[in-house]
């Protein structure tokens, strides 16, 4: 909860995604290879790991093992529409303007927006009370991060992730740098003067 | 003299008699009298027989039949007075009439069995009656409110009340999973403080970039198998449920430290 991009994502080049600079590391369009695939992978192997430990964790706490299980299981829907995201918007990108570098940065930036948004709403679980014990107040605010961030990709599963208002600003100024040439900004200010 | 004077007192009687056939008349209403009386003095006779004189007769021999000594003879009575009967029992007739208890005070126990079965009827019936009541007044409320419910609203008010719900689920401040509604950290510490034990936390608190955080640095997928074995390890080497998170770098730095070095004092034992 200190920082946006998670491991398998992050990377010291300069790139909204540093860790999929290009598309095929993304996505190998075989549904094998490629960093989507094995991070979906990985997290179901994750999920399925945490729920048998939660079931056996939480043996006769009915109401925390149905409430952990659903943030469970709703994360992992939201990896998948958020990877599904990625791809799809890269492919109508690119048959839009046929440049493939340019397919790719612009659900990059959308996708760095994502993780970006729900590291604000996160961050009140890494405060801590204490470095030697674990609190239930931390818990409490871990819990409580983890369920702003759940509401939130609920929200941007439902708005498609580029229609949500909080992500409006990262795909305009994708739009703005990379579509928008010298010539249609004299043409509108042209129109804007006119009036 | 005395010859005389009888004589003039048969002739005063015989001057009184007018006639012959009203004597006679007289004589005959004398007559049936008397044999209705006879008739009537029979009656009272053979009543006197059959519900009196016969039934202690036949208590009397039944009483003397017992076989034993004066006392169980004795016994035998007292049962028979205290026994509640009308049927060939004369003290047990007199006491269901009323006239005989076994302890003096006015009413037979039999009396009294039918009016404590009296009154446990009525209160059964009261008892009924009082619950139709108060279903009757429910159903007349439950009614009523049906009716306020069912009031047409402003169209206004329900567009408000739409927007204003699809605030609240928006702003954050309402978030619902499953049957439980958070909209705070307090609310959160309440439900970890009920619902889960202790050792375990907020350990299982995920969402979507919690579960990316648990995905290896070069993004191969850790199966299910190693995942799990990490955790029995965790858990070998005395770490506590909600501390096994911080491999997934959501606790501070130091807490990652710690579990690192308790983990490899683990291996090297």
């Amino acid at each position: 909860m200190q920082q946006a991009l998670p491991a398998p994502l992050a990377g010291s080049a300069v790139h909204p995604i540093p860790g999929v600079k290009v598309f095929k590391e993304w996505d190998g369009e075989d549904g094998v290879t490629g960093k989507r695939a094995d991070v979906t992978s990985s997290i179901a192997n994750t999920v399925q790991a945490l729920l048998s430990i939660l079931i056996r964790e939480l043996r006769g706490h009915p109401d925390a093992l149905a409430v952990f299980q659903m943030m469970i299981l709703q994360g992992q829907i939201h990896w998948q529409a958020y990877a599904s995201f990625l791809s799809n918007t890269r492919n109508v990108s690119f048959k839009q303007c046929e440049d493939e570098k340019e397919a790719w940065l612009y659900p990059c930036e959308v996708g760095k927006g994502v993780f970006e948004e729900a590291l604000k709403v996160r961050r009140v679980g890494g405060e801590r009370s204490s470095t030697e014990k674990h609190t239930l107040q931390d818990a409490a605010r871990m819990m409580w991060g983890a369920l702003r961030c759940y509401q939130l990709m609920e929200t941007y599963v439902l708005c498609g992730f580029q229609g949500h208002p909080q992500l409006a600003g990262y795909s305009i100024g994708h739009l703005f740098r990379n579509r928008v040439t010298p010539k249609h900004i004299e043409v509108v200010k042209t129109k804007v003067s006119s009036i | 003299v005395d010859k005389l004077g009888k004589v003039e007192s048969d002739l005063a009687l015989l001057n009184t008699v007018r006639d012959q056939d009203e004597l006679e008349n007289i004589k005959h209403e004398v007559l049936s009298q008397v044999a209705d009386n006879k008739k009537q003095t029979g009656n009272t006779f053979e009543t006197l027989k059959t519900r009196s004189v016969g039934p202690m007769a036949k208590f009397y021999g039944e009483a003397m039949s017992v076989k034993g000594t004066i006392f169980e003879r004795l016994g035998a009575v007292e049962v028979a007075v205290t026994e509640t009967s009308d049927d060939g029992n004369l003290f047990g007739a007199i006491s269901y009439m009323g006239g005989l208890t076994s302890n003096g005070e006015f009413g037979s126990p039999r009396q009294t069995q039918a009016l404590e079965k009296r009154m446990a009827e009525i209160e059964h019936k009261k008892l009924e009656l009082t619950t139709k009541l108060e279903t009757l007044k429910e159903h007349r409320a439950s009614a009523v409110a049906n009716k306020i419910d069912l009031t047409p609203q402003d169209a206004k008010v329900d567009g408000l009340l739409a927007r204003l719900s699809l605030l609240e689920v928006q702003d954050g401040d309402a978030i619902r999973v499953g049957t439980y509604t958070f909209t705070n950290v307090v609310d959160c510490e309440a439900f970890l403080s009920a619902k889960v034990s202790s050792n375990v936390l907020s350990a299982y608190c995920y969402d979507m970039v919690s579960l990316v955080y648990r995905v290896s640095n070069n993004g191969d997928a850790v199966s299910t198998e190693q995942i799990l074995q990490r955790d029995y390890m965790a858990h070998k080497g005395g770490l506590p449920t909600w501390d096994l998170r911080t491999s997934t770098r959501q606790c501070s730095r130091h807490c990652r430290l710690r579990w690192q070095a308790r983990l490899c004092i683990l291996f090297l034992e």
